[in-house]
């Protein structure tokens, strides 16, 4: 299981990142990460939808009420242009950080 | 043995939404979504075999317990409690309303008083009457000055500025958010300030051109001392702004970063 703190640094990247591939709700969200991550990043209701709710605050996305296939309703969440933008921003760092945790751990057993 | 009253699923969600309805940290539109959220969560459940109810008593064990949901959303949909320093900030912030429409009617006033002595006398008719009914017949910002503070004007002011904020956000408990907005209390107060010395003394500062009596000296003279006293007004609303509002305004930063604030 992924640190409290790693959970909540990398929460909106992986919101952003699950919309870019097209629009989702709630509940999906959390299955997909949870599927993604094989059980490692585990989200709370009442984490993620407050979250969801400050995004759509500051325009990273934007979400409509509709009716899903099952007749029942669902706020389905999609990017907006600054989510776009964000997700570029997002993959450019972590990509950096991942980059060099690569490097380090793939490099380390060669010198000894 | 059958059960007697077979489980109505949409009348669980019901009343579990009913449960946690009449917290003011949840809006209608949170209780919906958690609704949905419940109903999927319900129908992955039975899914693996479970009954309808048994899935249904899983989804609200995985959404968990009342107070912590409650206490994540209050990070979005601040709750506001009536206690001494919201009401101490809004009334100070009501008088320096009450201030500020005071002065733009009076400055209003004066500019018409002084047009109705020239040429553009037909513009100042109708509006010049109604308009002194307000203003004092003696054109001094200084003997005026006492009458800023009428109480009734604060009272009545207090009330339509709720009523104003009640109408801006849809509901009692979206008065928090819209006082969420004096989040920067120091940015509020240079804007406020600007608000209140700026914008009333327009016309009377083009009073003070087209008369060629005594009249732009008292006016400016007026200005002075009033944008002294607004001065004083505005950092004292920055300080209870400061004080009050700490514990109820919604910080910076996503949600899921900030300290827990809501007790439940």
């Amino acid at each position: 299981m992924l640190s409290k703190e790693l959970v909540a640094a990398s929460t909106t990247t992986l919101v952003l990142s699950i919309l870019g591939e097209g629009e989702n709700y709630g509940y999906a969200l959390i299955q997909r990460v949870n599927e993604l991550s094989a059980g490692q990043v585990h989200w709370s209701e009442g984490m993620l939808y407050p979250v969801l709710h400050w995004m759509e605050k500051e325009d990273l996305i934007e979400s409509e009420w509709r009716e899903a296939e099952t007749g029942h309703r669902r706020k389905y969440y999609r990017l907006r242009q600054e989510g776009r933008k964000a997700l570029h921003t997002e993959k450019e760092q972590w990509m950096a950080v991942h980059t060099t945790l690569t490097k380090l751990w793939k490099t380390q057993p060669r010198l000894t | 043995m059958e059960n007697p009253t077979p489980f109505d699923l949409n009348a669980a969600i019901r009343r579990w939404q009913q449960s946690i309805a009449n917290s003011p940290a949840f809006k209608p539109d949170n209780l919906e979504e958690l609704a949905s959220h419940l109903w999927a969560s319900v129908q992955r459940l039975k899914a693996t075999g479970l009954s309808e109810e048994e899935a249904f008593l899983a989804a609200t064990q995985r959404i968990g317990e009342r107070c912590p949901l409650e206490q994540e959303f209050a990070k979005i949909n601040p709750v506001v409690t009536w206690s001494l320093p919201v009401v101490s900030f809004w009334t100070v912030a009501c008088i320096y309303l009450l201030w500020v429409v005071w002065l733009l009617v009076h400055s209003i006033g004066y500019l018409l008083y002084s047009l109705e002595r020239g040429a553009l006398r037909a513009l100042g008719g109708v509006a010049g009457h109604a308009l002194r009914l307000l203003t004092p017949s003696n054109p001094s910002f200084l003997d005026s000055l006492p009458r800023y503070w009428d109480i009734e004007w604060s009272v009545v002011l207090v009330v339509v500025f709720i009523l104003v904020a009640r109408l801006a956000t849809g509901s009692w408990k979206g008065i928090g958010a819209f006082i969420g907005h004096f989040e920067h209390p120091i940015r509020t107060g240079l804007r406020l300030v600007l608000f209140g010395c700026v914008l009333p003394f327009l016309p009377a500062l083009l009073t003070g051109f087209l008369t060629r009596n005594g009249l732009g000296q008292s006016i400016a003279f007026g200005c002075i001392i009033t944008a002294a006293a607004n001065f004083v007004l505005v950092v004292s609303m920055v300080l209870l702004a400061r004080w009050g509002l700490r514990n109820m305004s919604p910080a910076g930063g996503p949600p899921h970063k900030r300290a827990m604030r809501y007790s439940c």
